[in-house]
């Protein structure tokens, strides 16, 4: 296998899956990148849908939903780009087999999801993001994409402002290595998964990508706004999809009362239920008037969720939920074509910040987030005329060098004490509600963690398959986007949608 | 509690309720060199599945209880200790796991439920750990591959349908014996040896003879 290609995809989420198809339905040569399995990423968790519309009327209603969720933290272009162009998304998608959930007269099904004035998220039952990426990595197959799993990335190769391959850690091996490309393209996903005991996400889920966009001096931004969803059960937070209320489920405290419009849009609910937790109440999610059939046909899988879970039948009884981090706005900057500041270095999906979903994203806007997106990006990358030719650069020595280090440095705290530490502070200190003091205490303690974490190492020394080395540099990764999250939630000094400053 | 995770025994204190909180326990606190993988924590990335008292199960959503056994996937390549190596593309590209051709007919609600649960594989390797047939023969086609040829074989959508069965008739659907453990651990309860009943219809309908045994002609 050749290391030089036209496009490097890392990250095989729905925006790198598409990005990849797109890139090389041009005949070009691809190389799409997992940490993990292909088709493992985070956006096979997403249940609710995808938003799209079909008419001018009802796109500008889209482009103001979206606007108006956003908390005044927008680029009109970017969002205008994203709603104009969803129902290419969605036909595009059909055409290559997703199987989207059809009326019984062969039209789309859709849904009303919060803060949306109209019925139009897109959906397959409630498994839309795994129907989606299982059918994604069908037609990367088709493509002839090159399938790199289970390699981590470590850096980025940089030359005179321009992006020209990756240093990737491979794990089976232990052995650092590096790609490279004429365009380098960043999808790794985001970083809501470093509240770790108080998230819906993935545990791979750590914001590798924008860590190392941080290490190389790119701008990011909006790194404050971290969406925490309603409804996650309580416990093993497990997401339960906006489908639940779309579907005219209820949120209802510990006396069965209702205590706000479940359909607005997630920042709103989410504070609400917070503040009927503060109070000493539990919240449950109330499906019981819903019929069964409808339980059984849009939502098996939060039904079979809720029953393996919490042993809640959603049709009979109450499940208890709770808000947990879902999604980071925020991200690497980039521009209305996901251009980040270094030539040929693009970055899509949730590592990204198009400046679409601002303060709080919409439901169902992720997923269209990543399709058009990647669809862009993609092309872009495929007619680009550069091409990669000699390199010289040190960042593989040095990769090889801080993994070496790694492996003969013997450790002086039990590095998943550390992160269990991070995921408190950030969860006491920068949750749903933040304050000066509060943020401040935790930028102290984020500080000391990282002197803790570069005294520490592994205990596993094996030079094969590793993949505790991985969830060490993961940490390392969570660490900095901790910190940068924590300095920008200290300098955005008012409350805008999902940060709530309870100090102003 | 004490638990067995391949031939080595522990002692858990913590109460995790999964068989993925008992192996997240012993990695941070007794053995980080114990290897495991998972991702999602809810069943929908296929990363996790082990084989717990003999049967597949996906670590994340199976109780644990005192003297559980487990092991890592049979009939796949282990990296290390629970991780095993991920599906090969190689025989998804050969039966054309992908739409080849669109048709434009419409697709209404009873067409789409034709192939819903079909699309729910989540290539967790489970069907093909737990396979006999895969286990005295290597080249046999593991099952999930059956359930993914049917998928788009049963989809409205595809024109070129039946171009998928030349590929899964040696050491394919007739080295099958049905015997239906592929669909006792299949997390996603897919009806796998049904997907693999109808491929043999289909097969015989597009032209495909099923193999006669070898006495057959001097009978």
């Amino acid at each position: 296998m050749s290391n030089i290609f036209d496009t490097i995809v890392v990250g095989s989420g729905i925006a790198g899956l598409t990005a990849s198809i797109k890139a090389s339905s041009y005949g070009k040569k691809v190389a799409i990148i997992s940490k993990n399995k292909t088709t493992s990423s985070q956006s096979t968790q997403a249940q609710g849908g995808i938003n799209a519309t079909t008419n001018k009327n009802d796109t500008d209603i889209f482009i103001k939903d979206t606007i108006k969720s956003s908390h005044d933290i927008y680029d009109k272009k970017a969002i205008s780009y994203m709603c104009e162009n969803s129902d290419r998304a969605i036909r595009w998608l059909d055409d290559i087999g997703v199987p989207f959930s059809k009326l019984d007269d062969g039209g789309f099904a859709t849904r009303k999801l919060g803060g949306s004035q109209s019925s139009r998220t897109y959906y397959s039952s409630d498994y839309t993001g795994l129907k989606i990426v299982q059918t994604l990595f069908d037609q990367a197959i088709k493509m002839g994409v090159e399938f790199f799993e289970f390699y981590f990335l470590l850096d980025i190769i940089i030359e005179n402002n321009t992006a020209k391959g990756v240093v990737l850690l491979d794990i089976k091996t232990s052995q650092v290595i590096q790609l490279y490309a004429t365009n380098i393209v960043l999808s790794t996903g985001g970083y809501a998964g470093i509240y770790a005991k108080n998230t819906t996400n993935s545990v791979d889920t750590t914001g590798d990508g924008v860590a190392v966009a941080l290490k190389n001096n790119l701008k990011l931004s909006n790194m404050e706004l971290v969406q925490f969803h309603p409804t996650s059960m309580s416990s093993s937070h497990i997401l339960i999809s906006e489908s639940a209320r779309a579907q005219g489920g209820h949120l209802v405290n510990s006396a069965g009362k209702r205590f706000v419009d479940e359909l607005k849009p997630r920042d709103e609910v989410s504070k609400a239920i917070y503040e009927q937790i503060q109070t000493g109440q539990k919240v449950y999610l109330d499906m019981r008037h819903i019929e069964s059939k409808t339980i059984q046909e849009t939502m098996p899988q939060e039904r079979e969720l809720a029953l393996r879970f919490a042993g809640v039948k959603l049709e009979s009884q109450l499940l208890q939920i709770e808000p947990s981090a879902h999604y980071s706005m925020g991200g690497v900057s980039v521009d209305t074509q996901g251009k980040t500041a270094i030539k040929n270095l693009y970055a899509i999906g949730e590592c990204s910040d198009t400046n679409i979903h601002g303060a709080n994203r919409l439901g169902g806007n992720s997923l269209l987030e990543c399709v058009v997106f990647g669809k862009t990006v993609g092309k872009l990358c495929a007619t680009n005329q550069d091409k990669v030719l000699s390199i010289k650069n040190d960042k593989l020595q040095h990769n090889k060098i801080k993994i070496d280090k790694i492996f003969e440095k013997k450790p002086t705290t039990n590095f998943y004490d550390i992160k269990d530490k991070l995921s408190e502070i950030l969860n006491q200190n920068i949750g749903i509600v933040r304050d000066e003091q509060g943020v401040l205490k935790a930028i102290k303690n984020i500080n000391k963690l990282q002197k803790d974490y570069d005294n520490t190492s592994i205990e596993d020394k094996h030079r094969g398959f590793n993949n505790t080395i991985v969830q060490f540099l993961q940490l390392g990764n969570s660490l900095l986007i901790a910190h940068k999250l924590a300095v920008s939630a200290l300098n955005r000094k008012d409350t805008a949608g999902s940060h709530i400053r309870s100090d102003k | 509690m004490n638990i067995e995770v391949i031939e080595k025994k522990y002692n858990i204190i913590a109460k995790p309720t999964t068989v993925l909180g008992a192996l997240k326990y012993i990695k941070q606190n007794i053995n980080q060199s114990l290897t495991y993988n998972s991702a999602c924590k809810s069943g929908v990335c296929g990363c996790c599945a082990v084989v717990v008292n003999g049967i597949e199960k996906l670590a994340c959503n199976t109780t644990i209880k005192d003297g559980d056994k487990i092991e890592p996937l049979a009939n796949k390549r282990i990296y290390r200790d629970l991780v095993v190596q991920p599906t090969q593309k190689n025989i998804l590209k050969k039966i054309k796991s992908y739409l080849i051709k669109k048709s434009d007919e419409t697709i209404t609600t009873q067409d789409e439920k034709t192939i819903d649960i079909l699309s729910n594989c989540i290539l967790c390797s489970s069907c093909q750990s737990s396979c006999p047939v895969y286990t005295i023969n290597p080249n046999f086609i593991a099952p999930f591959v059956y359930v993914r040829a049917l998928r788009y074989i049963n989809d409205k959508k595809e024109i070129e349908k039946n171009s998928r069965l030349e590929a899964i008739q040696n050491d394919g659907i007739y080295d099958c014996t049905l015997c239906g453990n592929c669909d006792m651990v299949c997390p996603e309860d897919i009806p796998i040896k049904d997907s693999i009943n109808s491929l043999r219809n289909k097969s015989v309908q597009a032209g495909h003879m099923p193999p006669m045994p070898d006495n057959f002609m001097t009978f």
